[in-house]
């Protein structure tokens, strides 16, 4: 086993992989940017190293400088989180090279993987369905208006080096193609420096189910059942639940067959999760592999019982896999709900600054993902995920009201944040019930005329805003008792009679 | 005590607080007890039930505040303010002659409009880049984009002004 661990990323993912590294008795060693000096993450790990300035391109994506810094430290392996380096081939050749283990697949694989247009040949030719469209990249916008009038509108511009959503553009007609192809471009280069794009057919009204699946290097490979992360606003996921409550067993099978398969195609080892979208006939399409961890982790963890990170580690240090697939059960229903620091009310804009206060939810079966608490920096320079909560219970229903009542518990002053959204879209029927698409977030919540989705307004709760209000701005401000403190120093003062 | 009006997320609201412990919130007359917890948690208990508040951001007479799991933005006037903020409203012109500032730092990519276009509500004006997202910003008025403050490919700070709209 691995004696030190280097892990090359930040936020909830580090304090994530850090708690795993304790948990089996391994050294962790934390990389923080001038910004993260004091983030929970350098502060949880054993060890933590300053790598750089605040911006990614100095710090959480200097190659060069975390390859060195594992040699000089003796680390025995890296683990990149998601997001920064995890899927970045190049970077995994030169972890390879250097005699330090990578926590994740091999670069060859997720080279395969990584253009996308190459994966869609792969999975082709392995008998894995995939969305019809080009599997060649698009390299002009004549190119583009040509393959996208053959392919039929609409249709969807992707990034081949792509993921997470930048660089994806959803096209209606050829007139909104043109600024749809440049914009395209110019964040698919930004994100992933390359602005490669390839074009697909848009499935229209599908649902977002995944498959994660994760395999040793002795050649076993393990699904652990499927996620649902339909709710979804530009590509990006907010809520995401397993098992999916729209598949039924012989669509599992079907569909955990087809994600052990690709898995195989590209001789895949350690956790991964291949992503399909599936139409209303339950027919399903690949959409693209992801050769990580992903964020939505939690949720499989909860309902298969397995800890991803450790079995990541385990891999990487050459173990077998600790279970088979006949030892798996689906234990229950978890949701995971993704708070953001970000305005719902101006257009989901990004909000910059301190997180003055910070209170937790808990009960049973709450878990929190974080990387923040009282006084941490939201700043530009990363991504708005503030932290995950993830629920589990034996029906869906009762996992849904769990989450509604973890996120009422949850105070946070400081910063703005999606919470408010995330609850709305737990009372929403069409959520409710599991008939939704991926377009759930845009028909029934951006679109001019959506009421449907708000909910009855909490006379109650508008009272105690109005009086909270009057009291703290025009009454008594600067008297409001505070609560037990003077009590506390006539305590502490006891102490010494 | 005299009475204050509370916009809640737009909705108005009188409150009025009457001796130490009642309040009347549009005629409904209800006991409180208030404390702090400290300077962005505090409790509020009407009659038998107690909430937690955050007190998310304060600024002058706006208060945004998070209590289980709702956000609310409020806005506080004496009698005196609003009559004052009514006279002011009618005395102006019906259109807006405004700035419209970034609402997060980030870096301006492209513009799309040209100074002295006629722009309606709602139209897009140019691409902010922020946390590696392009953000489209919009024109909240109808109406001529007298002057565009900003650059392509320059950076820009939360609320420094991106165009004016008359």
């Amino acid at each position: 086993m691995f004696k030190k661990i280097l892990i090359a990323n930040r936020g909830e993912i580090a304090v994530r992989i850090i708690r795993a590294c304790k948990e089996l008795g391994i050294c962790s060693a934390a990389i923080y940017s001038e910004i993260d000096r004091y983030s929970l993450h350098a502060r949880l790990a054993d060890e933590s190293y300053f790598i750089g300035g605040s911006l990614p391109a100095e710090s959480y994506l200097n190659q060069n400088k975390i390859i060195a810094l594992a040699a000089e430290i003796n680390a025995d392996a890296i683990h990149p989180g998601y997001g920064f380096l995890s899927e970045n081939a190049s970077f995994i050749k030169k972890v390879e090279e250097s005699g330090v283990a990578f926590i994740g697949p091999s670069s060859h694989s997720v080279e395969l993987m990584g253009s996308k247009t190459a994966a869609r040949t792969l999975m082709k030719k392995n008998g894995v369905p995939i969305v019809p469209g080009t599997t060649e990249k698009i390299g002009s916008l004549s190119e583009a208006k040509k393959n996208a009038s053959e392919i039929g509108y609409p249709v969807l511009l992707k990034a081949s080096a792509g993921g997470g959503g930048k660089g994806m553009k959803r096209v209606f007609s050829e007139s909104e193609l043109e600024a749809a192809f440049s914009s395209a471009q110019r964040e698919a280069l930004k994100a992933f420096g390359d602005d490669s794009i390839y074009i697909e057919k848009l499935v229209e009204h599908p649902k977002h189910i995944e498959v994660q699946i994760i395999a040793d290097t002795f050649g076993n490979y393990c699904h652990l059942f499927e996620r649902e992360c339909s709710v979804q606003r530009r590509h990006q996921k907010i809520i995401e639940e397993a098992p999916s409550s729209f598949i039924d067993e012989e669509t599992r099978r079907r569909l955990t067959t087809a994600a052990i398969n690709a898995a195989k195609a590209c001789n895949y080892h350690n956790a991964g999760t291949i992503e399909f979208l599936v139409d209303k006939n339950k027919d399903f399409y690949f959409l693209e592999m992801n050769t990580r961890l992903q964020v939505e982790h939690p949720v499989t963890e909860f309902i298969s019982g397995i800890d991803l990170v450790k079995e990541q580690i385990k891999i990487a240090s050459g173990e077998p896999l600790s279970f088979a697939q006949n030892d798996l059960r689906i234990l229950g229903h978890a949701i995971e709900c993704r708070v953001y620091a970000e305005d719902p009310e101006n257009n989901f804009l990004p909000v910059t600054g301190t997180i003055a206060y910070h209170r937790l939810p808990s009960g049973p079966n709450i878990r929190i993902d974080r990387g923040i608490e009282t006084n941490s920096e939201i700043s530009r320079f990363y991504d708005p995920l503030l932290s995950k909560i993830s629920v589990m219970e034996k029906q869906r229903s009762a996992a849904i009201k769990r989450m509604d009542i973890a996120l009422n518990d949850y105070l946070i002053a400081g910063i703005k944040t999606n919470i408010t959204f995330l609850k709305r879209i737990l009372q929403n029927k069409k959520f409710q019930s599991g008939e939704y698409s991926i377009n759930l977030i845009e028909e029934d919540f951006l679109s001019t005329g959506a009421e449907i989705s708000i909910p009855e307004p909490r006379e109650d709760l508008e009272d105690v805003a109005a009086i909270f209000s009057a009291y703290v701005i025009k009454t008594l401000g600067a008297h409001i008792p505070t609560n037990g403190k003077s009590e506390t120093s006539k305590w502490m003062d006891q102490l010494y009679e | 005590m005299s009475e204050v009006y509370v916009t809640v997320n737009g909705k108005e609201k009188v409150v009025e607080f009457v001796n130490g412990d009642k309040v009347i919130v549009d005629g409904k007359e209800l006991s409180y007890d208030f404390s702090k917890e400290n300077e962005f948690h505090y409790f509020l208990r009407i009659n038998k039930k107690t909430f937690d508040i955050t007190k998310v951001a304060k600024d002058k007479n706006k208060i945004a505040i998070l209590t289980e799991g709702n956000y609310f933005e409020c806005n506080v006037q004496t009698k005196l303010e609003k009559n004052a903020e009514t006279i002011l409203a009618h005395s102006e012109k019906s259109h807006h002659k405004e700035d419209v500032v970034s609402p997060m730092p980030g870096m301006v990519l492209k513009i799309q409009k040209k100074e002295n276009e006629e722009i309606a509500i709602g139209e897009p004006v140019l691409i902010l880049e922020a946390m590696k997202m392009e953000n489209e910003v919009t024109s909240p008025y109808s109406g001529l984009l007298k002057k565009i403050y900003v650059q392509e490919n320059t950076a820009v700070e939360k609320g420094s002004k991106l165009f004016r709209i008359e």
